[in-house]
């Protein structure tokens, strides 16, 4: 194993931020926590993850316009992305949220410990 | 002839010599009495002229021999007077003698000629009168002829009401002989006696009748309906004697016409009693017939125009049938009249009269009731597309609602999973075994309270029409073994066996996670609900364009009446039972809504007590592209 993954997690339940945070950490990953689109807007600034969970449905910002922002801003292009969501994934679908390239993976809520171990490791 | 001769009144023949003969003795008295009692010789002869003159004209060129006998005497006269010696007045008297015979002859010749004359033109005359006697009789026979002959009763009646003639025709038609009326009173022969006077009276004031009707008598008794004609009859002064009767038999034509009057008011009992309107007017927009509903409507107008009538109009109607129907054509239209506030049906059609003229037969059908009732299921109509849409919204809300209301419901879960794993997993330490059993139960739980609400997701969604289907090539085969493999180790917690016959299939188009959900779904109740110990049988095969897919167990079975609730959301047959076997009540109902999002079919056999066989067929050959399909409940 080479350099600890940076998983910046978004989500505006400050339980399910605590709980993966906690799972990510104890599987030797970097955390860095935004409870909603403005805040990840602020941390992208500051650091930029390897890996981004992302929630759909949040207030402030919609996950289309993070998405837009991530897109447009070049620096941002090696970050994956990761819904993490209680959203169908049809209805991702149907808003456009799984048309980036940079999404590579869709995790329902609730999830198991091993959907999101999987997900982040298929990263590599 | 008497009456034209040159002396008119004079007596007769023998009056005539009678008085010619005096007129000579006058003379040869005078002609003595001058010559020997008076002793003149020579004048005095012209009284002579007198006997010559009137034997001229009776007796014509025969006055020559009262012209020499004259002639003679006064000759003789005048030898006597002069002693029997020739003298100047001798040779005179001979030369006066032969005066007297020359004025006789002329006088004789021109009375001749003109007798003659007269006499020829009484010939002609007479000839003439001969003639046309002839042709009056001819005239007479031919117009006895006529009347013997005649159909008809020509009949003479005096002014006291006597028959005086009595024709063949009116032999024919009343059965009395000439000889047996003639002379007799005419009264008998009518129904009503008085008529006979009646006729009488009306014949002299007016001159004549035409067409009289009335009722006669046969001579056995019979009536018969006559029409007469009458003229009164004069004499050469122009005083009236009688009448002159022609009368016809027309008992056949009262008959008919009473007949066409019966078929007349039928008919007109029928058009009275339509429920429709029924009119007729003419070519020149003239009423000719309205039935009792118009005239109750619209008044009694006929013989009025039509314009004016229906439409309160003073030119024909721009919109008028009137000229193509007389044309033949037929028109059907629908008019609101404003004066009534009815609206019709009009059916219009040509209505060929006896004089070649087409009337219009207008048929008016009052269908104001069914147009309020037309207006009424309209307003209805657009009432309930306003329901429709506002419930088409309600749906809309309740899968907002419920799509909101399940992530809302998922997002608690997630942490609680979380930490529960993390506890499972070792996470905050070493976990004794009643400790590692309490989570088992409690994440159990959590996983079916997840179930509950995708399922409840999934129904509002199919219900909402909103059901998502991602259709791509796939086999049917694939999904099934996919299915088994997952319920594989239930159906080996409760000792079932679950055994495949899968035939070769082709692939179809369809959403393989939906179909492994639905398939799942049939597994695990056929496992729930089959005995211990028992086989479960997974079939597919292809029937024709489908592909089938049947399940069987030996479990319970499903009554006739369950059968019908089965597929319809949180209808678990039995409440308890339910509970019992773990489910939610909504998983047939979702497979309904997926299989027919596939246009196909899903149903069941079964018999209560022996087990049930759940199918689902889906078309082959299709292509459904759209990720949204209605459900059809």
């Amino acid at each position: 194993m080479g350099e600890r993954k940076t998983i910046m997690i978004v989500d505006d339940e400050p339980d399910v931020l605590l709980s993966v945070g906690q799972i990510l950490e104890a599987n030797n990953y970097r955390t860095i926590k935004a409870k909603d689109g403005h805040e990840c807007l602020e941390k992208l600034k500051e650091e930029i993850p390897d890996v981004l969970l992302l929630d759909i449905m949040m207030p402030g910002l919609t996950s289309k316009e993070i998405l837009n922002a991530i897109e447009k801003d070049s620096r941002f292009a090696g970050i994956k992305i990761i819904f993490l969501t209680a959203v169908h994934m049809l209805e991702a679908e149907e808003e456009d949220l799984l048309a980036l390239k940079q999404v590579v993976d869709f995790i329902g809520k609730p999830f198991t410990m091993r959907e999101l171990l999987d997900a982040i490791e298929k990263t590599d | 002839m008497e009456n034209r001769h040159l002396f008119a009144g004079i007596p007769r023949e023998k009056m005539k010599s009678l008085i010619l003969l005096i007129a000579i003795l006058a003379c040869v008295i005078l002609d003595v009495y001058v010559t020997f009692i008076m002793g003149k010789e020579i004048v005095y002869t012209h009284f002579f002229y007198i006997p010559l003159i009137l034997a001229g004209v009776w007796y014509h060129t025969r006055a020559i021999y009262v012209a020499i006998f004259l002639g003679a005497v006064h000759v003789l006269t005048t030898f006597i007077h002069t002693d029997f010696g020739f003298s100047i007045v001798t040779l005179e008297a001979v030369q006066r003698a032969f005066v007297f015979l020359a004025a006789a002859y002329f006088v004789g010749f021109v009375s001749r000629e003109h007798a003659k004359s007269l006499l020829q033109e009484e010939k002609r005359r007479g000839e003439e009168v001969r003639k046309s006697e002839g042709k009056l009789k001819e005239t007479r026979d031919y117009l006895n002829n006529i009347i013997a002959s005649s159909a008809d009763t020509i009949t003479v009646v005096d002014m006291k009401g006597i028959v005086r003639d009595w024709n063949k025709g009116a032999e024919g038609i009343m059965g009395y002989r000439a000889d047996e009326v003639v002379g007799t009173s005419n009264r008998k022969f009518f129904a009503d006696p008085e008529e006979a006077d009646r006729i009488m009276e009306l014949v002299q004031k007016e001159g004549e009748i035409r067409d009289y009707r009335t009722i006669v008598l046969r001579k056995d008794g019979k009536p018969i309906h006559i029409s007469m004609s009458a003229a009164v009859l004069k004499d050469k002064k122009g005083v009236p004697i009688g009448t002159v009767r022609v009368s016809r038999d027309i008992t056949k034509v009262v008959e008919l016409e009473a007949r066409i009057k019966a078929e007349r008011d039928n008919l007109n009992l029928i058009l009275e009693s339509m429920v429709d309107g029924v009119y007729v007017v003419s070519e020149d927009y003239k009423v000719e017939f309205m039935n009792k509903v118009l005239r109750h409507e619209f008044g009694n107008r006929v013989g009025d125009i039509c314009y004016k009538v229906f439409h309160n109009r003073e030119k024909p109607c721009p919109l008028c049938k009137l000229p193509e129907v007389t044309k033949g054509k037929t028109a059907r239209w629908e008019w609101y009249s404003r004066g009534v506030n009815k609206t019709y049906d009009l059916i219009e059609t040509p209505l060929k009269n006896v004089d070649g003229t087409v009337s219009k037969l207008t048929i008016f059908r009052d269908i104001t009731e069914r147009k309020k009732a037309e207006e009424e299921i309209r307003k209805l109509n657009r009432e309930l597309e306003l329901k429709v849409v506002d419930l088409e919204e309600v749906t809309r809300m309740k899968s907002v609602f419920l799509s909101l209301t399940s992530h809302e419901l998922r997002t608690p879960l997630t942490p609680m999973q979380a930490q529960l794993q993390m506890l499972q997993e070792g996470y905050m330490g070493r976990l004794n075994k009643k400790q590692e059993d309490s989570i088992a139960v409690i994440l159990r739980n959590l996983t079916r309270l997840d179930k509950l609400i995708n399922d409840i997701l999934d129904i509002s969604r199919i219900e909402a029409g909103r059901i998502k289907i991602s259709f791509e090539s796939m086999s049917l085969n694939d999904t099934v073994k996919e299915a088994i493999k997952m319920q594989e180790p239930f159906a080996k917690k409760k000792n079932v066996k679950i055994r495949a016959r899968l035939a070769e299939l082709p692939t179809i188009i369809g959403d393989a996670e939906r179909l492994r959900q639905v398939i799942s779904n049939l597994l695990n109740n056929a496992i729930k609900f089959s005995k211990k110990y028992a086989d479960v049988v997974v079939e597919t095969m292809q029937v024709e364009e489908n592909v089938l897919f049947c399940i069987t167990d030996d479990g319970i079975g499903i009554s006739k009446t369950d059968k019908e609730k089965l597929f319809k959301p949180f209808s678990q047959i039995n409440g308890s039972m339910g509970r019992e076997h773990g489910g939610t009540g909504l998983g047939l109902a979702i497979a309904k809504g997926i299989i027919q999002a596939h246009s196909g079919k899903i149903w069941v056999e079964s018999e209560l007590g022996k087990g049930s066989t759940f199918y689902f067929s889906i078309p082959i050959k299709q292509k459904i592209t759209e990720k949204e399909v209605p459900y059809i409940g």
